[in-house]
């Protein structure tokens, strides 16, 4: 199976990377052949993914992003085909309805509804959240560092309820679970720190089983850093 | 450094003193200290003023405070203060080694980063700098006097789409060109390549430069420091190639030492990386068959984001056993783990190091900032001695 790495070129700036290399990874460990495709920006996106996970990246190439994924198009019909999308931060607000980036709005593709402003303060630091979802785990944590406040439409599933830091920066939750899209501030990155996010995006691609030892330690330390 | 100074010190003190400054996300302390003994050679020992890795304004302000009768000065500087020093200091000029992700969480983003950086050059004249990197070049057009240096290949994931106009970076060649816009690399004026020759204009052969510690990106520091110098007073690069081969590394970055407390007294090798271009850098260095260990802390002075250590490869070590450690051994051991490494978790960074020699073999450690001076501060505690010192005058 081949899961998409988009847009390198343009957003890979916080680790975002990772969630590909343990997507893949995790599919191994189960017996399924995979590897990590990468999708650079301006180039057809691959039509043979099983997954596609979109990162992070600063306000100048995000709107680039957003402009060449319109022009590719071919994100909606990912999502269409119910195959899983992950998106974090940045590309969290491309997949809504519009953003903003060096202060000006943005259209989004649309394939969220949730919209996303700038807000009053960049939002930097751990955040720690309860999941809204049946992840199989206690706590969400990661690490977040963004300015927008991303308001989901009437309806929309977050990904887990804040405790500590901003998560979308309203509503006091992060993230939000569509369809097969998964988005969230969180870096981490965030298949790496919640192996229950990783479990979920397993279990849409029809996988179960089994999180490793050294997955689960790292899970648990978290949790244990954020002094509950 | 908490310090207090009042406005206009620096400008006074710095008034009359030929000032180079060093900046970029990789190399500025070693680069530094290459500096510091190449114009102590020129202007006396004692003439010579700098600080050592405390780069921010208070630390600069510190190392002038007690420079007195100084005719130079090198000094390290966070990206994110450069105009600001540049202009106090009116420097003459800046060596911009290059630009990457760095503790996102507390800098500005590198794009931002390094526009400000350009903005120096509206104090300082003289820009010696990375022809490699297009980062540096999309922002070094308020220099009066640009001299362009390419050495090893730098970090390219951060500049793959173009600085100026967003459109794609083709690295493919011997140069790097964008297809959106004009921008492009300079023809450099000096090369080296691997083996430390040096190239200066017109393709004349100038020498080789040996140095005492490792690395293709080494090289490429301490040929900016041989130009810079050469630049300030007057005198070919060249002429201090001898002097780099006797520079050591600061405050044991590239120290050799015995774990003589150990029963087979096996040997280790300290490296500081402090992001993913330092940590791939600093990996091709490992020998083969040595153990290695990993160490990652989270503090401020580290970023308190770890994510970075997905952006480097580390699907290079795939097959071998490493050993994480630090506060955040946890996060490393399951990066490892997902590279395809043989992974285990010792978050006790002295256990680790121990573990690592039991066998007796060659042990090679490379940790990010806190971690790595952690290690180095507890090292006797474990009965190790330094079997390459470095320099006196540079390693304190």
């Amino acid at each position: 199976m081949k899961i998409v790495f988009v847009y390198p070129d343009l957003l890979s700036t916080y680790g975002d990377r990772g969630n590909a290399l343990i997507l893949a990874w995790a599919l191994r460990r189960r017996g399924i052949a995979a590897e990590v495709v990468e999708a650079p920006s301006g180039q057809p996106m691959p039509r043979d993914g099983g997954a596609y996970v979109l990162g992070g990246g600063e306000d100048g190439p995000q709107a680039l992003a957003a402009e060449r994924l319109r022009e590719d198009g071919y994100l909606a019909e990912v999502a269409a085909s119910s195959r899983p999308i992950l998106a974090i931060c940045a590309a969290f607000q491309i997949l809504g309805v519009s953003f903003f980036a060096e202060g000006v709005e943005k259209a989004g593709l649309g394939l969220l509804p949730a919209t996303t402003v700038p807000g009053p303060r960049r939002l930097v630091g751990e955040v720690v959240a309860s999941p809204l979802l049946p992840l199989g785990q206690g706590y969400l944590t990661g690490f977040e560092n963004h300015a927008g406040v991303t308001t989901l439409h009437e309806g929309v599933q977050p990904l887990g309820r804040v405790i500590a830091g901003g998560g979308n920066g309203v509503g006091g939750v992060d993230g939000a679970v569509c369809g097969s899209i998964v988005a969230s501030y969180l870096h981490g990155p965030i298949l790496g720190r919640n192996p229950g996010v990783l479990e979920l995006l397993l279990g849409q691609l029809g996988v179960d089983g089994g999180i490793s030892e050294l997955q689960s330690q790292l899970y648990q330390d978290r949790v244990a850093a954020a002094h509950l | 450094m908490a310090l207090a100074v009042a406005p206009g010190f620096v400008a006074g003190r710095a008034a009359g003193i030929d000032t180079v400054m060093v900046t970029g996300t990789n190399g500025k302390t070693t680069t530094t200290a290459f500096l510091v003994d190449l114009l102590a050679g020129v202007d006396g020992p004692e003439m010579v003023v700098a600080n050592r890795g405390s780069n921010l304004p208070g630390g600069v302000a510190a190392a002038l405070a007690s420079a007195g009768g100084a005719t130079s000065a090198c000094f390290e500087v966070d990206e994110a203060y450069v105009p600001k020093l540049a202009e106090e200091l009116r420097a003459r000029v800046l060596i911009w080694l290059n630009m990457s992700r760095d503790q996102l969480d507390r800098s500005m983003e590198v794009r931002k980063l390094s526009r400000r950086v350009g903005d120096a050059g509206r104090f300082t004249p003289v820009l010696v700098a990375n022809a490699g990197d297009p980062a540096v070049v999309a922002n070094s057009g308020n220099f009066e006097e640009r001299i362009w240096i390419a050495g090893a290949p730098s970090w390219r994931r951060d500049a793959t789409a173009c600085p100026a106009c967003g459109g794609r970076i083709d690295f493919g060649g011997s140069s790097w060109r964008c297809q959106g816009c004009d921008l492009r690399q300079p023809e450099a004026s000096y090369t080296i390549d691997g083996a430390g020759r040096v190239t200066g204009p017109g393709g004349k052969r100038l020498g080789r430069i040996l140095l005492e510690v490792p690395g293709d990106f080494n090289l490429f520091n301490a040929l900016a420091a041989a130009v810079a110098a050469g630049r300030l007073r007057g005198l070919r690069p060249e002429h201090f190639f001898p002097e780099l081969s006797r520079v050591g590394g600061v405050g044991g970055r590239f120290t050799e030492w015995v774990l003589s407390g150990l029963p087979r007294q096996p040997k280790l090798t300290t490296y500081l990386a402090k992001n993913p271009a330092g940590w791939e850098g600093i990996l091709d260095l490992v020998p083969a068959g040595a153990s290695l260990v990993l160490g990652l802390n989270a503090r401020v002075a580290d970023g308190k984001d770890t994510s970075w250590i997905w952006d480097a490869d580390l699907e290079r070590l795939a097959g071998m056993v490493v050993i994480a450690t630090g506060e955040r051994a946890g996060d490393m051991a399951f990066r490892l783990e997902v590279a395809g490494c043989r992974a285990a978790r010792v978050p006790d960074q002295l256990q680790a190091v121990a573990l690592a020699g039991a066998g007796g073999g060659r042990v090679v450690y490379l940790g990010n900032y806190t971690a790595f001076f952690s290690l180095v501060d507890s090292l006797g505690r474990l009965g190790a001695l330094r079997s390459r010192e470095a320099r006196a005058g540079v390693g304190s």
